[in-house]
């Protein structure tokens, strides 16, 4: 292959390239969410542990912090109050307004559950710092969608957020895939735990699942778990390592506790929550939970002395994490002197529980559960007008919660419409990639041509450029040819002329002469009439005269035969 | 201002000197007429006359071995001593032979023939001018 020929390649590789640079840099990056995406990246938790609070940068310390805070949040966890301050107050020195814009959500996370003025405070700040940022809008939709639904226990209002939130990616980031499957899961997540029925058919597919990332993961496989507990425990407990695989922090006990208070195997799950809580960071979320939970597992035991210690102990790590109201713990001391007899105690903490105006987390459950065991209560005592009061009350509360009746079934409908209609706009998504991978191809194509043709343009008018000067060279030569032959000519001409100009003057002067020969005789006749004419002359002469006339007249005729000879010549 | 005592003919036609010989006896200028045939004959005839007579000659040109124009050249220095009038009289018509002529300074004339009385007289006219 000849240079140019190579050359000619590598000028459409780098005009490929640039195409493509082009194109990549085209799309719109959005930092919020490439920072989003950090840190929920898997990282190594005691690097970070370690380096969060002495990183060299203020860059790297609000990375390390963000993922430390990310990896203990997990959702709404209250607690580790001054590391989000802190976070704020380094995102404001840092001061870019992603960084602030997460920050202020961090913070709002911290009253999500206990103040939700204070929780809709933060998040309008973070919204006001990013206005027209969509990934955060989407976040923010969530956050509102968790209180409506754990919190407040609003389906309602849980199922506006939704949509709300699918509306926002719809509308300004339709490329982002996993913003989609997140809400899908969302969705989900509500109604198999409020269902409580068995799941007919999973709402990701194995491909979806592939690209899903690991809290989406996490939260799908959570869905199905709880979905499947209540009729189907068996199956519930093969999603319980699949859950923990994609946890950050491989602890499933509280999941593995649910499971064993499920199946009633009580001291499987004493044993796995002891472990847990030995092994347990006491820096971490959720500790207080296991503890709870344990206090719990021993009441079920019957292990009544063991529950009244763990309980406190519990209680007590609940103020260490921030919580202000320990409603599980009130419950279950209810629960515990109910059984040691101290019944006008527990009826009262069961009464505080019910009259409770707050919704801490689980505050929905604790309060069925404290009617619960108050009707059992009374009717175990024959105070049946008391247990048919408080029944009613249930009922009455269950219905303005979640309520198995026809409204409620409906919402639960809605539900399933937004599930099924986040399944068409995920298709969409997809055949939007499409479009743009032969959008991409397309005008890649379309790059390369132009290069080729362009290129193929230039080097004909190089070859047309070195004919056009061979021709020119050629056109020179044969004008050069031209010029010498009309020399030659004129040349010729000239000389033809001289020739014929000689010849003219020949032919001329033999006119001449001819003429001179034929005058001769002609003026002696002439002169030889005159004197005639003048009659002064003898007969003599006359006669000699007439003589000479006779002569001079044949000589005039041999001129006059001459000249015709010549001329026939 | 002088008489014209003798003309002498020069033209290798004798015809031609008979013809005009008989005008100037007719016209009856000058009595004393002398004809040449050959040139060189008129040219020895000349180196020999008396140099006060007024003499008029009329020459021809075309003529074998010496033509009109080389006769007044071979008698310039005569015709300048004497007192010769040349009149060249030819039957060329052609402008050349004229144009030389009037170049000329020492021939006084050019006319065409055949001589005629008219003529003659014209020329012996400018003579005495």
């Amino acid at each position: 292959m000849s240079r140019r020929k190579w050359n000619t390649l590598a000028a459409m590789a780098v005009i490929g390239f640039v195409g493509w640079l082009v194109y990549f840099y085209s799309i719109p990056q959005n930092e919020y969410y490439e920072i989003r995406k950090m840190i929920h990246e898997e990282i190594d938790l005691e690097r970070v542990k370690q380096t969060y609070e002495g990183s060299q940068s203020l860059k790297d310390s609000l990375h390390n912090l963000l993922h430390y805070l990310k990896v203990n949040d997990i959702y709404a966890w209250p607690g580790l109050e001054e590391d989000r301050i802190k976070l704020l107050r380094m995102a404001k020195k840092y001061g870019k307004k992603e960084y602030l814009a997460m920050a202020y959500r961090f913070v709002s996370h911290l009253y999500i559950e206990e103040d939700s003025l204070l929780f809709e405070e933060y998040s309008d700040s973070a919204m006001h710092v990013l206005p027209d940022n969509p990934i955060l809008k989407f976040d923010i939709y969530q956050d509102r969608y968790y209180t409506s639904a754990y919190v407040k226990g609003n389906v309602k209002d849980a199922y506006y957020w939704l949509t709300k939130a699918e509306g926002v990616i719809l509308e300004r980031v339709p490329w982002e895939k996993d913003l989609l499957l997140n809400l899908k899961v969302r969705a989900w997540e509500l109604i198999s735990k409020r269902n409580q029925t068995r799941i007919g058919h999973l709402p990701l597919n194995d491909k979806e699942l592939s690209i899903a990332e690991p809290p989406i993961k996490f939260r799908y496989y959570l869905s199905i778990f709880y979905g499947l507990l209540e009729d189907d425990p068996d199956s519930a407990r093969t999603y319980i390592p699949k859950i923990v695989d994609e946890m950050f922090y491989k602890d499933g006990a509280v999941h593995w506790g649910n499971y064993y208070k499920k199946i009633r195997d009580y001291q499987s799950g004493i044993d796995i929550l002891e472990e847990s809580i030995a092994g347990y960071d006491r820096r971490r979320a959720y500790l207080s939970l296991r503890m709870n939970m344990l206090a719990e597992f021993y009441y079920l035991d019957g292990r009544y002395d063991l529950a009244q210690i763990q309980n406190a102990k519990a209680r007590q790590r609940y103020i260490e994490e921030g919580h202000e109201k320990q409603y599980q713990c009130d419950l279950l001391e209810a629960k515990i002197e109910m059984q040691t007899g101290a019944t006008d105690s527990a009826i009262a903490k069961f009464l505080s529980i019910i009259e409770s105006d707050e919704h801490g987390y689980l505050s929905i459950e604790d309060r069925e559960e404290a009617y619960t065991s108050l009707i059992d209560y009374y009717e175990s005592t024959d105070h049946t007008a008391e247990a048919l009061s408080y029944r009613l009350e249930l009922l009455e509360f269950e219905r303005s919660i979640w309520g198995r009746d026809e409204r409620d079934r409906l919402l639960i409908l809605y539900f399933q419409n937004l599930s099924e209609r986040l399944d068409n706009n995920l298709k969409k998504v997809q055949d939007l990639r499409v479009r743009e991978h032969i959008l991409f191809l397309v005008i890649g194509a379309l790059v390369f041509i132009v290069a080729v043709v362009f290129i193929e343009f230039m080097m004909r008018l190089g070859a047309d450029r070195d004919q056009i000067k061979q021709l020119n060279l050629r056109l020179e030569q044969q004008n050069n040819k031209l010029e010498k032959r009309v020399l030659e000519r004129t040349r010729a001409l000239d000389e033809k002329n001289k020739e014929l100009k000689k010849s003219n003057a020949i032919l001329r002067d033999y006119a001449f002469v001819n003429s001179h020969h034929l005058r001769a005789p002609l003026c002696a006749i002439l002169g030889i009439v005159y004197v005639l004419g003048l009659k002064e002359s003898s007969a003599e002469e006359q006669d000699n005269l007439i003589s000479m006339l006779d002569e001079e007249c044949k000589k005039l005729d041999d001129v006059v035969h001459e000249i015709q000879e010549l001329v026939k010549k | 201002m002088r008489k014209i005592n003798q003309i002498i003919l020069v033209d290798d036609e004798p015809v031609m000197n008979i013809i005009n010989s008989k005008v100037v006896e007719v016209s009856g200028v000058c009595d004393n007429v002398k004809a040449f045939e050959c040139p060189r004959e008129a040219l020895n005839y000349l180196s020999d006359i008396n140099i006060t007579e007024g003499i008029l000659l009329l020459l021809d040109i075309n003529m074998p071995y010496l033509n009109g124009f080389e006769f007044v050249n071979a008698a310039r220095n005569l015709i300048r001593q004497a007192n010769i009038y040349i009149c060249i009289l030819t039957s060329s018509i052609d402008p050349k032979d004229e144009a030389r002529a009037t170049q000329d300074e020492q021939i006084h004339d050019f006319q065409s023939k055949p001589l005629s009385v008219d003529q003659l007289k014209s020329i012996i006219g400018k003579c005495n001018e």
